[in-house]
Order: structure tokens, then C-alpha cells, then sequence
């Protein structure tokens, strides 16, 4: 202690001189707006400096815990995005079905206002089979019952044929089994529609009379007949070039309007007034 | 606008025998006691700038050829030829003046300004302060 005392004294005037001037300094800092604005602003300059050097030191041992929290942030965000997306889909889709630009709808018809649309995804769906079957996400707790129609923004695509509580089974139009009552468009001439194996991108449509004349780009679509669907649906296009009339009635080959390799937005079609329709029956019969 | 600051010439002619301490409390102070009834400047200026002068005297008077300051009650004016108060007191002045101008625009940005004030007002107080030494100091 009395060594460092007799090395401080060895500096005395040294040390008397830095205190004065500093309380000089400090006085004219002080008492002066002038100085004083000039002197914050390079202290706020050093300090700033110096702040900036150890905030940047700070976060970079503060990386491993901001890694974590972005992880988990962006999971979050991936989430987020993916339902939003799913969303904005699902309404541009339900947005085109429902005014008279929707490819689905044929030519001056309009979409039936008994039908209410549940809009749904395929969650499965096969394209190479004879049978092929969509298998939808949406259940009985969404208010699906069994031969719902099934149809996509472009045309038919099947119908419900059985429902669990959150998963439905439907029915592709691309199955053996399917049969659908159609017309073609504009003659009102009915058939019905049926599948033959193999391609997935054309039906027939069979029964048809022979005094109907077949136009190229002739489109076939939904009558009145079924309530699954609504009437005016697109089921697919004829190309004049592929049929071979011939026999007591017309088998058109038709181009399918819906795309089955690429089954996206679904929507399953309830038959608002279907109770009602029904219950008008009841007590006659039916067969 | 540069004013003659006549008071340097008390601290210039310290007794060169004090102790140092004692020449810097007394130059600080009376730098002080300048600023405190000076209603224009700011507060501390003189302080800050005559301690700094003091602490240059005896450097400079070294410089100029007297030798073991210490031993001598005051700064011998009569043995001195006329031009040596010019070798002792303009760099003094000028060092305090600069320090003076400097502090009071306290940044560099109107640099040549400062300065000119600086030279300007150190060739005034200059000129007064070695008429005062030839008519006061010497016997």
C-alpha cells in the first residue's frame, strides 16, 4: 500500500493537473448548452459503439438458444402455412364453382341452388385399376351421408358410397361400377354414362338414340334424373372423330371433363331438399 | 470580438519557486473567478485554459534559456533582453488562446475560424500584455 502510495506520489502534479482540467472540463460540459450538446453527441457516439460491440458478442453466445426458438417458430409458420394455403385453395375453388364460370357447368345452366357444397380433399385416390376408388377426408361428423355426389371444379368425379366417422369412400367415375344418367347437351337426349377399362381419361356414353346428331365438342352432362348430382354438370366432351356409330343405339366415347391423375379440390354435393324430395314419396311405391 | 485578456500576466509572472500544485490551484482558480464574472463566456473556459498555459511556462522557460527554474523567486525580467518576453510570453499566449477558442466551439468543425480567433486574439492580447511587462516589471 505504501509502495503504491509513494509510486502515486511520484506523480502528483501529474495527478492534481488531469483532476483540475477534468473538473474544468467537467464544468464547461455542464454549465454550457453548447458544449454540452456537442459533448452528448460523441459520448452517445462512444457509448453507442461500444453497446453495439458487446450486444454482438452477446448474441453470438446467445446462438444455440435463438437456433432452438427459430426452429420451433418456423415449424409453427410451416403449419400455418400450409392451412392457409389449403384455405385460399378451397375458396378460390368453392369461388369458381359457384358463379357461371365454372368449367364444370355446362353451357346456360346454372348451379343448382339445392345442392350445398362440402368442399373436401382426396386423400387417396388410383387411376390404373379397373375399380378405382377416391378415398375422402372428409366423415359422417361433416355431415357426409352415402350417395353424396362427388364432383371437382372441372366435372363429375364419383359418388359416396360408404362413410366412416372422419373418412369417406366414393366411387371414381373411372370405375366399372359407375353409372350415371346424362344427357347430351342441348338435343336433351338421354344415356347413361359408363366406363370401360384402361382409360382413365375416357367414359362412354351408352343407350344413346340414333336420331341424335353428334356434333364435334359436343359436351355430355348431367340430367335430372339422379339427385346426386345437379343438373348441367359437365361429364365429358365428344370428339366426332372417335365414334364408330353403328347398331340400334348410339355407345359415344367422350373425353372426361375432370382430370383424375391430378384430383385436387373435391367437393361433395348435398342434396339440400333431398329429405323433403323423399318424404313426398313415402307411402308409394317406388320400384 | 476577440477581447485582450489582460489577467495572463499574473499567471505568467508566478513565482517559479512555488510549489507546482500551489501554481495550478492558484492559475485554476483565478482562470475561474475570470469566467464567473464574465457574463458572456461559458463557464470553466478560462479555468481549463490558464491551467494549461501554467503547465506550459516552465517548458517554455526552459526552452528560452534560463536554467533551474525552480531556484528563482521570480521571473528576472531586467536581466532579459527585450526580445526574449517576446520568446516567452507569445507562445504562452497563443497556447492558451487556442485552448481557450478550441473549448469554447468545442468541435472541429468550424476549424479555421477557431483558429484565426485564436491568432487574431493572442497577437492583441499579445501586444498589451508586453507593454505591460516592459512598464511593470522591470526596474
Amino acid at each position: 500500500m505504501l509502495r503504491l502510495l509513494s509510486i502515486l506520489s511520484r506523480f502528483r502534479n501529474l495527478i492534481l493537473w488531469l483532476v483540475l482540467q477534468l473538473f474544468a472540463i467537467s464544468l464547461i460540459v455542464r454549465m454550457n448548452d453548447h458544449q454540452r450538446h456537442i459533448f452528448g453527441n460523441i459520448m452517445l457516439e462512444v457509448s453507442g459503439d461500444l453497446h453495439s460491440q458487446r450486444y454482438s458478442f452477446n448474441r453470438f453466445l446467445n446462438l444455440p438458444a435463438q437456433n432452438d426458438s427459430l426452429i420451433v417458430q418456423n415449424r409453427r409458420l410451416i403449419q400455418r402455412n400450409d392451412s392457409l394455403r389449403k384455405r385460399i385453395q378451397d375458396y378460390e375453388a368453392r369461388l369458381l364453382l359457384t358463379t357461371t364460370e365454372n368449367p364444370g357447368l355446362a353451357d346456360g345452366y346454372e348451379m343448382d341452388q339445392g345442392y350445398r357444397l362440402i368442399p373436401c380433399r382426396a386423400i387417396h385416390t388410383s387411376l390404373n385399376k379397373s375399380y378405382n376408388y377416391i378415398y375422402l377426408d372428409k366423415g359422417s361428423k361433416d355431415g357426409v351421408y352415402e350417395n353424396m355426389g362427388v364432383i371437382s371444379p372441372q366435372g363429375i368425379a364419383g359418388k359416396v358410397i360408404r362413410v366412416s366417422k372422419n373418412y369417406s369412400l366414393a366411387l371414381s367415375a373411372i370405375n366399372l361400377s359407375f353409372k350415371l344418367s346424362a344427357k347430351l347437351q342441348g338435343q336433351d337426349i338421354p344415356g347413361v354414362y359408363e366406363w370401360e377399362i384402361d382409360d382413365p381419361y375416357h367414359g362412354y356414353i351408352d343407350k344413346v338414340r340414333t336420331d341424335a346428331t353428334i356434333e364435334d365438342n359436343m359436351k355430355v352432362v348431367t340430367s335430372n334424373v339422379s339427385t346426386n348430382f345437379p343438373e348441367g354438370y359437365l361429364v365429358g366432351t365428344i370428339r366426332a372423330a372417335d365414334q364408330k356409330l353403328e347398331g340400334s343405339y348410339y355407345r359415344l366415347r367422350m373425353e372426361l371433363a375432370t382430370n383424375f391423375s391430378q384430383l385436387n379440390n373435391l367437393y361433395l354435393l348435398e342434396a339440400v331438399s333431398k329429405n323433403e324430395l323423399d318424404s313426398l314419396s313415402s307411402g308409394f311405391i317406388k320400384e | 470580438m476577440v477581447v485582450p485578456f489582460a489577467f495572463l500576466i499574473f499567471i505568467f509572472m508566478l513565482p517559479p519557486s512555488w510549489p507546482v500544485p500551489v501554481l495550478y490551484l492558484v492559475s485554476f482558480f483565478t482562470g475561474l473567478l475570470m469566467d464567473v464574472f464574465s457574463e458572456d463566456i461559458a463557464v470553466g473556459l478560462h479555468a481549463a485554459s490558464s491551467l494549461l498555459a501554467i503547465s506550459l511556462r516552465s517548458r517554455i522557460l526552459q526552452l528560452t534559456g534560463i536554467s533551474n527554474i525552480r531556484s528563482q523567486e521570480d521571473i528576472s525580467l531586467d536581466k532579459q533582453s527585450l526580445l526574449w518576453y517576446a520568446f516567452f510570453l507569445f507562445p504562452l499566449i497563443f497556447a492558451h488562446h487556442l485552448a481557450y477558442y478550441f473549448l469554447e466551439a468545442f468541435s472541429f468543425s468550424y476549424f479555421f475560424y477557431t483558429f484565426f480567433k485564436a491568432i487574431l486574439g493572442s497577437i492583441y492580447t499579445f501586444i498589451l500584455l508586453y507593454i505591460i511587462c516592459i512598464t511593470f516589471y522591470r526596474r
